[in-house]
């Protein structure tokens, strides 16, 4: 990996940990958010990391490479774009499960009652992704009834 | 009448800063597909469980416009292999010396491709987005790497491409409701 194509995967990484938190406290997805005792230093924070991602991105140095050289054609953008943002998807899935852990076992489904546990982003109102994953699969291997 | 408006835009070139370094900025071929891209994440994740699905939607046919907007100019740039701007007038370049094609401008017909599709779900988003395109254009003339005509067939291009992304999926629209079933499934959707 070039220095550049370092740069730019981390300013993604940066941009999309501002931006998935700050939609996480804006729609109430408490299982995603990172600092969830504190929504609106959490809106803060995710505003001031974007920001702060983009200005060193391009005021550190001269960004317009040649994408026949050393800069990034549209292949490798996306290529790299997509490895950022899931990379930082991921530790941010890893480290909300973990902090969240406790407040996520009240999540609001009874194995006993019913076989399935809640699909989709949504349940993530109420749990973590870990949990909810555990639940799924739990479920998936586990159990009747 | 295009040569005389490049060369015209493009005598700004080193009167104001700032205002170059802004337009540096917007030029790249990162600001824009980044800023886009991001925006797309968080409608991604936006909504009730009622509208996110849609918005969910949108995430993808935005994802497809774009690749189909990138497919159709790259076709038309083997056809037409129209030279840059800064080939014919002496310009003051803000950016590297592309080598490919001068026309149809894909950054025009990838930025109003992706801003069509928003458009048509959310109205503000999609109206940032168009600014968005719109200024990375006008950049890409102020810096003399492209001709207005460019970005305007481009432009068209975009637009088109996003219409018919968004024909197509409403006609095949079990296909992206299947797709988010099963992310739904892993918490991802």
């Amino acid at each position: 990996m070039s220095d550049f194509e370092a740069a730019y995967v981390l300013w993604v990484a940066l941009g999309t940990l501002g931006v998935t938190q700050y939609a996480a406290v804006s729609n109430g997805l408490w299982g995603l958010v990172l600092l969830r005792r504190w929504p609106g230093a959490t809106k803060v924070c995710s505003t001031l990391i974007v920001i702060g991602a983009f200005v060193w991105f391009f005021v550190s140095e001269d960004r317009n490479l040649p994408d026949t050289g050393d800069g990034l054609d549209g292949v490798e953008q996306a290529r790299w774009f997509a490895v950022a943002a899931a990379a930082s998807l991921l530790i941010q899935i890893a480290i909300s499960s973990i902090v969240n852990h406790r407040w996520g076992a009240s999540h609001g489904w009874d194995p006993s009652a019913e076989r399935w546990p809640p699909a989709g982003l949504t349940w993530l109102e109420r749990t973590t992704f870990a949990r909810a994953l555990a639940a799924r699969i739990g479920a998936l291997f586990g159990g009747s009834r | 009448m295009d040569g005389a408006v490049v060369r015209f835009l493009n005598s700004g070139v080193g009167n104001l800063a700032l205002f170059d370094s802004l337009m540096t900025m917007l030029v790249s071929d990162y600001f824009v597909p980044v800023t886009g891209s991001l925006l797309l994440i968080a409608l991604w994740l936006t909504g009730t469980h009622e509208t996110r699905p849609m918005n969910q939607i949108t995430t993808m046919a935005a994802t497809a416009s774009i690749g189909i907007a990138n497919a159709i100019t790259t076709i038309i740039n083997g056809v037409f292999d129209r030279p840059r701007p800064f080939e014919d007038n002496d310009l003051t370049l803000l950016f590297y010396a592309p080598t490919d094609p001068s026309f149809p401008s894909n950054t025009a017909s990838v930025g109003f491709a992706l801003a069509t599709i928003v458009f048509l779900r959310h109205r503000r988003s999609g109206a940032v987005l168009y600014a968005l395109a719109f200024c990375w254009g006008f950049a890409r003339v102020y810096a003399g790497v492209h001709y207005p005509s460019d970005i305007l067939a481009g432009a068209a291009i975009g637009v088109a491409a996003a219409l018919t992304t968004a024909v197509v999926f409403r006609l095949l629209s079990f296909l992206p409701h299947l797709v988010l079933r099963g992310l739904r499934l892993l918490y991802a959707a």
